[in-house]
């Protein structure tokens, strides 16, 4: 229920070079009146919550379709821990299997988004469950 | 064809049928590109349009019918199912399936850090090895992939883009030890660092030093490999990342002239490079604007061969394929419908007049596929070529008054698309600029809009949905990676780097590194340091030492 605007980076962890669903979200992130912030590819866990934490985002939404998204998003959710960043929603999309979905959120993810979930279950879950503002 | 009086009056009769049957009134209906589609097309909608010089035969300039004069009249066209995942064992595994159920030709694909360079020990690496194909970080996961397999004799294709050099000179060494004389391979490999720029993103250095490596690489198989395709030009890349079909070829086209511009710069002659030049791009179910694409790319690079660079073999000015249903409009929801979808995919390349295809699993949009995916996929080339009759005479299609308008409708459209390039300052600059990548997805964003709003169907998704919300993973047996497999081979590729020669490995790495800086072709050194075990990831290091890592142009 952030009154301001929304703060979103867009990130392409790992070596994953299809960056379609990513880019198609990220337009209509701002479409949606958000500010978007996009990583472009390669970057590492690390690279993303630097980033995060350097644009000061409510929201950090991460696509990944190579099938690695385990071992990166423990990395990423790990670092976030460290810098105790627990106020940010983070948010996973691609190519997940529905048996991902619920370890992903044992990690700490809100909300997990397939390949081709419509922007606007993801644009709605963000305006509902963003921590800040 | 027929006389002008002729032409008139079934002009001027299409135009009263029009209005006699409202069809003016009806909704406007469009195709690819935007392209108005009449009810009926006529032989006074392609009135200019002369047999000999425009359509003609195959087997002959402008190539419009196929380079081949019979085409796969009497053979089918190469099936050519890549693989590649966890391990070399494994892939060479596959590869035998694939040999016994009836391919026979080997093709691989590599996983991101093998593309990327990264050796799979890398910490970059890790979760990521032998994912999305095979890992290959050393010779000696080279010797293992082909272990028991001829290297001769048995057509081969690998989809290495920006390091095709490095697994070139594993290929060769492998083949020394053999016995086998680099003049004696029958193979291709992508080597193409500018398609992978626009989409992909496998581009490692940056462009220019790309494109010298890939250069070095055309140079060494003009001079020594006469059977040996040193470019697959990847116009797939770009389709899988969303491009139109003008977008596709005329970028693809924008790109391979510069690697040839830049092959001639070295004194190689048009009539040496051309021929040597070949290119693997996308169909989709939309089999008569494939088809007429196809047409269209051949009849313009053969023109563009003969009028702009002055090639005199026909060799020099066919245009060879190929084809693959684009893997980016296949579904997740009920998949075995993708089956269908793979085959129609097929249909358009195969009426485009194909020389190759591979062909995508029906369960693409969850894994990379199993045994019996492959098996499917396979089988249904097999049919389209071998039980459909489509084959056994040359373009069908051919004089239909539709796909003769929309050769040349797409002709004009890729001719259109280059010449947007040559304005932006040629492929690189427009790789640099974004140009490409932004014009890709643009098109993309529109084409997802329109599935959004179910202007543009796809069944099951959009429309005629299913009520239950289906199970997938517990009906098909998808694809999982063998985790065990993979830490045996990252262990394996431990022992690989502490038993080899590392001093000679060393006075390998410092030679690359000295070529790198300077001129000379970095082939014989990649060999050299390929025949002592050096991985790509460390190969790749020492020439980023010297040329930096690519930078990618952000454009959202």
């Amino acid at each position: 229920m952030a009154s301001r605007t929304i703060r979103l980076i867009m990130a392409k962890p790992g070596l994953d070079g299809h960056d379609l669903g990513a880019k198609y979200m990220a337009r209509a992130f701002r479409d949606a009146g958000m500010e978007v912030i996009y990583t472009g590819l390669q970057q590492t866990p690390d690279q993303i919550v630097t980033a995060a934490i350097q644009e000061d985002v409510d929201v950090i939404a991460c696509s990944i379709l190579s099938g690695a998204h385990m071992g990166l998003m423990t990395k990423v959710m790990k670092k976030l821990a460290e810098k105790r960043m627990d106020d940010v929603l983070v948010l996973v999309g691609g190519a997940i299997p529905r048996s991902d979905i619920e370890p992903l959120k044992a990690l700490g993810i809100a909300g997990v988004f397939p390949t081709a979930s419509p922007p606007e279950s993801a644009i709605e879950f963000i305006r509902k469950n963003v921590k800040r503002g | 064809m027929y006389d002008k009086d002729a032409l008139d009056a079934i002009a001027q009769r299409k135009k009263d049928w029009e209005k006699e049957f409202k069809i003016n009134e009806s909704p406007k209906v469009t195709t690819d590109l935007d392209l108005e589609v009449d009810a009926v097309y006529t032989p006074a909608d392609i009135r200019d349009v002369d047999f000999l010089q425009d359509i003609g035969f195959p087997g002959e300039y402008p190539f419009t019918r196929g380079p081949y004069p019979e085409m796969s009249r009497h053979r089918p066209w190469r099936y050519a199912l890549f693989t590649g995942f966890d391990t070399p064992e494994k892939t060479n595994e596959r590869w035998k399936f694939l040999y016994k159920t009836g391919q026979p030709t080997f093709n691989v694909v590599y996983d991101l850090p093998t593309h990327q360079g990264l050796d799979a020990d890398d910490p970059l690496a890790e979760d990521e090895v032998g994912r999305l194909g095979i890992p290959i970080s050393t010779l000696r996961d080279w010797e293992v992939l082909w272990d028991g397999l001829p290297m001769e004799g048995v057509q081969f294709n690998s989809n290495m883009e920006t390091l095709a050099a490095i697994i070139l000179a594993f290929h060769l060494a492998a083949a020394e030890k053999r016995g086998i004389s680099p003049a004696k391979l029958w193979a291709s490999v992508s080597n193409d660092p500018l398609s992978t720029a626009v989409s992909k993103g496998t581009t490692v250095f940056p462009i220019e030093h790309g494109v010298r490596l890939a250069t070095d690489l055309i140079e060494y198989a003009c001079r020594h490999m006469p059977r040996f395709f040193p470019v697959n030009m990847k116009a797939v890349n770009m389709a899988e990342g969303g491009a139109s079909p003008s977008q596709e070829m005329g970028f693809v086209f924008s790109n391979a002239l510069c690697l040839i511009d830049e092959t001639i710069k070295r004194g190689i002659d048009i009539d040496e490079v051309a021929p040597k030049f070949s290119f693997f791009g996308c169909s989709t179910t939309h089999m008569f604007e494939e088809a007429a694409k196809w047409r269209a790319a051949r009849r313009l690079w053969a023109r563009l061969m003969k009028e702009r660079y002055g090639a005199k073999k026909p060799a020099s000015m066919m245009f060879r394929f190929t084809g693959y249903h684009n893997p980016l409009w296949m579904y997740p929801e009920e998949p075995e419908l993708n089956l269908v979808r793979a085959a129609l995919g097929a249909l358009g390349s195969a009426l485009g007049g194909a020389q190759a295809m591979p062909h995508p699993s029906f369960d693409e949009a969850y894994a990379i596929p199993t045994e019996k995916g492959q098996s499917l996929a396979l089988g249904t080339q097999q049919i389209l070529a071998e039980e459909s009759n489509i084959t056994k005479t040359v373009d069908p299609l051919a004089g239909s008054y539709y796909v003769e308008w929309l050769t040349n409708r797409m002709e004009e459209a890729i001719v259109g698309k280059m010449k947007e390039v040559e304005r932006e300052g040629g492929a690189i600059k427009a790789i640099k600029s974004g140009f490409m990548t932004r014009e890709i997805l643009d098109y993309f964003c529109r084409q997802q809009d329109d599935i959004a709003t179910g202007k543009r169907v796809v069944v099951r998704k959009n429309k005629y949905r299913l009520e239950e919300d289906e199970d997938i993973e517990s009906r098909v047996a998808l694809h999982k990676l063998d985790n065990e497999a993979v830490q045996g081979h990252i262990e394996n590729l431990k022992k690989t780097k502490a038993e080899r020669d590392n001093g000679e490995l060393r006075r390998c790495l410092d030679d690359i590194r000295q070529a790198a800086r300077g001129k000379d072709n970095l082939m014989p050194f990649l060999i050299r340091a390929a025949k002592v075990y050096a991985s790509i990831g460390e190969i790749t290091k020492t020439l980023k030492d010297v040329w930096g890592s690519y930078r990618e142009t952000i454009i959202v």
